[in-house]
């Protein structure tokens, strides 16, 4: 299946996994208040983008890619999906059939599988594979993610980072047209995440899947990202687009070249004040 | 090739619970801690042996020592007809150990699927819940007598008794269990394709777990707690029973040695409970020795 | 479009619902009050079967059918015994429950910051813990003078145990971060103690009292059966119940038991009101 994986050099040109957002709104309505946590967003993402949001911290970004990957309806707006209405103003469409794979904020391995059993889920459930065969291949994938030696292994006895490296393949075995990472890389420290960001881009150019990465680190954004959209404080919308043109593959030289500094200052400057507003508003973050 | 290589590397490196718990009593008993449990444990039977059969204090008097409670438990013809030795002594350990096996199964059996249901389907914890915490705050002993009339014979009271007492506690600990499971699990299997009865069998039942074996640790307890109560009330045999008959005929010691009896036995149940919960969730059993728990 | 939103948004930030048109719009309040009375008209005629069908159902056709009940109930309410029988149950409940938490709490304490307290005292309690407190009726009888004074000490046993878990478990799991912020500014030993420990464990007591005023009630029923069972009828709900049964008023053993079902309620409402007002940090959540 891993036709990209034989050969690397010949990136695919990606055709799924467009999505668009067009004039988001959601409202939310706990103990009688509403409260906005979008407002009228609009955007459109390419096929096997890295479409990378920053934002201050409960801005609503995550409602945002919640919508997309269709836990709840949103007020106003429709998204769509390669043209395919995911999530409108009705329920959201329950079965989803893995195109869009969430990989969440503090991980969301199931505890109680081991890392192979977790990898493996995917295809078991959806009855594509059998079990032996979806283990078996799960196997296959985890030992290319430089897991081979913690197959056996539960989330709850490797370290975060090859936890979260595990949820991303959990992920890429559905062949997801989009991949929704909520801040995966949080509470990590610095030197962790940038072999994650690494393998990540690795992971990127073997399989050209869209990406929509929410994030509150511009250097993360900018050395990932082909675009960085910058979000207002609540209610959220999108205040700046920002293009990177910095040219792939990238490794780490990139973060110290001049062209990358100046992005970082450019966005720098639209996100401050969205965050000073945040921070003076003194809410409470919604997780 | 190389995969059964890494399996079986990776058994040498993870410990059984055999090993796991030498090590861990070779470096306790390199602490004192051992040392001061014998320490209290002794201190403690000195001072009730002291009062009761050297000094004999006032109302101390009338209880038995633990040396007088010990020579008759291990006497092959006890004074009083209760040791070690007799038949007797296993016939009330095996009627009480009997129902609460019973008792225990039907509460888990009915209560693990009705808390997880409860957990799991809103419209039905909706429906349920309300009726259950209004039946929960009548006490089980006051179901004695409803008891007694609705169930002839023996037995049909005193396991009604610890089944109702079982249940509550395993249904609420199921649903605080299913409660409990963070919402991303729900999310991840929801997004990895999963019909509602993957989400059931692979996300609810595994992720309460943890919250069920302890509502079984405690719904043991408050089984034998209800028990030893209905047997008191109405009964024939049974660890209970073999306590009150003695007060019935003016007897302390087999009181005692029904009471000492009934700790043993309980820890004994729940300390089953306890093991055969860690070996169905080695996730968390090897998850908690990491971090050295 | 979105000017409408706006303006809703703000119609709505201004507006709070009352706390009555919240109970009355959530489903969660209409679904309970219909299963309760599903429920109780089933009870109704399952208890009736055998009057209009001739054939008693198993069980629930040996139950009085709630009409009943409430009839009982109102002959019972004017009479001095049944209020004296809850006067009695309240105050067992009440001195062994607070005779439990003044040595409970301060014994917890204690084992939790000690250590060679905690290493000698923790054992042999942990050795008693398993005996269910029932099991101690008997010998608790012999041992006090006065039937009173055995059943306050059974109540208090029975609390005891959950109220020292509760405070050593809750106290020994004090966040460490907080007692060095509290030594780099210098608190003394004792100040961290009040200052610290004690607030830091305040909910498991609560905890551990609300458990164990169930248990307490538990424990006043059984006591009041079996002893007041006897000749010296020590009166109670307990022994409300127990007398309605030996009277054959199948009625009255159902009031007794609502009855005692409420004062446990009122009971546990009650240390939940207290853990609210003396613990007004955790209400944010």
């Amino acid at each position: 299946m891993n036709r990209a994986a034989m050969n690397p050099e010949q990136n695919p040109v990606q055709t799924k996994g467009a999505i668009s957002i067009r004039n988001v709104t959601k409202i939310y309505d706990p103990e009688g208040v509403n409260v906005m946590a979008v407002d009228d967003c609009t955007l459109e993402i390419q096929p096997g983008e890295v479409c990378m949001v920053v934002g201050p911290s409960g801005c609503g970004k995550t409602t945002l890619l919640n919508a997309i990957a269709g836990f709840h309806s949103v007020t106003m707006g429709e998204i769509y999906l390669d043209g395919e209405l995911l999530c409108g103003p009705s329920k959201p469409k329950a079965d989803q059939g893995a195109d869009r794979v969430v990989v969440f904020q503090n991980g969301a391995l199931f505890p109680w599988k081991t890392l192979t059993d977790n990898v493996a889920y995917g295809p078991y459930v959806q009855g594509k594979l059998g079990k032996a065969e979806s283990r078996q291949k799960a196997r296959h994938m985890l030992a290319e993610a430089g897991l081979g030696d913690f197959l056996e292994k539960f989330p709850g006895e490797v370290s975060s980072g090859m936890a979260r490296r595990a949820e991303i393949v959990r992920a890429l075995i559905n062949d997801p047209k989009v991949l929704l990472l909520d801040e995966p890389y949080r509470a990590m420290d610095e030197l962790t995440k940038s072999i994650m960001h690494e393998a990540l881009l690795e992971m990127y150019d073997r399989t050209r899947v869209t990406l929509f990465f929410i994030t509150h680190d511009l250097e993360e954004a900018i050395f990932l990202g082909d675009r960085v959209v910058v979000m207002t404080t609540r209610p959220c919308k999108t205040k700046k687009i920002l293009n990177v043109t910095i040219p792939r593959p990238r490794d780490y030289r990139v973060l110290s070249s001049d062209a990358f500094r100046q992005l970082v200052d450019e966005t720098n400057e639209a996100v401050h004040e969205e965050a000073l507003k945040a921070f003076e508003a003194g809410e409470r973050e919604m997780a | 090739m190389a995969e059964t290589e890494t399996v079986a590397a990776d058994h040498q490196r993870n410990p059984t619970g055999f090993q796991v718990f030498v090590v861990r009593l070779r470096r306790n008993l390199r602490t004192t801690t051992p040392y001061f449990a014998v320490l209290g444990i002794v201190l403690w039977l000195v001072v009730w042996w002291l009062l009761c059969e050297v000094l004999k204090a006032p109302r101390f008097e009338k209880m038995p020592g633990p040396v007088m409670v010990l020579k008759e438990l291990l006497s092959p013809e006890p004074f009083l007809g209760i040791s070690i030795f007799t038949e007797e002594f296993y016939q009330h350990v095996y009627v009480s150990c009997r129902r609460i096996f019973f008792a225990f199964c039907i509460a888990t059996g009915l209560g693990v699927p009705l808390g997880l249901l409860m957990g799991w389907s809103k419209r039905f914890r909706e429906y349920t819940f309300p009726i259950l915490e209004t039946l929960r705050p009548i006490p089980i002993l006051a179901w004695v007598p409803l008891a007694i009339l609705m169930f002839r014979g023996f037995e049909g009271p005193v396991i009604f008794l610890a089944t109702l007492a079982s249940l509550y506690v395993t249904t609420l600990n199921t649903l605080l269990g299913v409660d409990s499971i963070d919402e991303s699990y729900f999310r991840a299997a929801g997004c990895l394709g999963s019909k509602p009865h993957h989400v059931f069998l692979h996300v609810v039942i595994p992720g309460a777990l943890p919250f069920i074996f302890t509502g079984l640790q405690i719904s043991v307890g408050v089984a034998w707690f209800s028990l030893v109560a209905a047997e008191m009330v109405s009964g024939d045999y049974g660890l209970g029973y073999l306590i009150i008959d003695a007060y019935m005929n003016n007897v302390t010691i087999p009181m005692v040695i029904g009471m000492v009896t009934l700790g043993f036995v309980g820890w004994g149940t729940s300390v089953i409970v306890r093991v055969v919960g860690s070996r169905m969730m080695q996730w968390r059993t090897r998850a908690l020795a990491l971090e050295n728990r | 479009m979105t000017t409408a939103v706006h303006s809703a948004t703000n119609a709505g930030q201004r507006t709070r619902r009352t706390r009555w048109e919240k109970i009355r719009q959530s489903t969660k309040f209409w679904r309970g009050l219909i299963a309760g009375i599903v429920t109780l008209v089933l009870w109704e005629i399952g208890s009736r079967w055998d009057e209009w069908f001739d054939y008693q159902l198993p069980f629930l056709g040996l139950i009085p059918p709630p009409s009943a009940v409430v009839v009982a109930w109102g002959e019972v309410i004017p009479q001095y015994g049944y209020w004296e029988s809850w006067y009695l149950s309240f105050r067992r409940v009440l001195e062994g429950f607070l005779a439990a938490m003044i040595i409970g709490i301060p014994f917890g304490l204690l084992l939790a910051v000690n250590r060679y307290m905690r290493e000698i005292f923790f054992p042999p309690f942990e050795v008693l813990r398993p005996i269910p407190p029932l099991a101690w009726v008997p010998g608790s009888l012999i041992f006090w003078p006065t039937n009173e004074m055995s059943i306050a000490f059974v109540t208090f046993l029975g609390a005891f145990f959950t109220i020292v878990i509760n405070v050593l478990g809750g106290a020994r799991s004090i966040d460490i971060r907080l007692l060095r912020a509290a030594q780099s500014m210098g608190a003394t030993r004792w100040d961290m103690f009040w200052r610290i420990v004690l607030p830091a464990t305040l909910p498991s007591i609560f905890t551990g009292a609300a458990v164990g005023m169930g248990i307490t009630w538990e424990v006043v029923l059984a006591a009041e059966m079996i002893s007041g069972g006897g000749t010296q009828g020590g009166g109670g709900l307990g022994f409300f119940i127990w007398n309605s049964y030996m009277g054959g008023s199948l009625e009255q053993i159902v009031v007794g038991m609502i009855s005692i079902g409420i004062a446990g309620y009122l009971c546990s409402s009650g240390i939940r009101w207290l853990g609210d007002r003396s613990m007004p940090w955790q209400r944010l959540f």
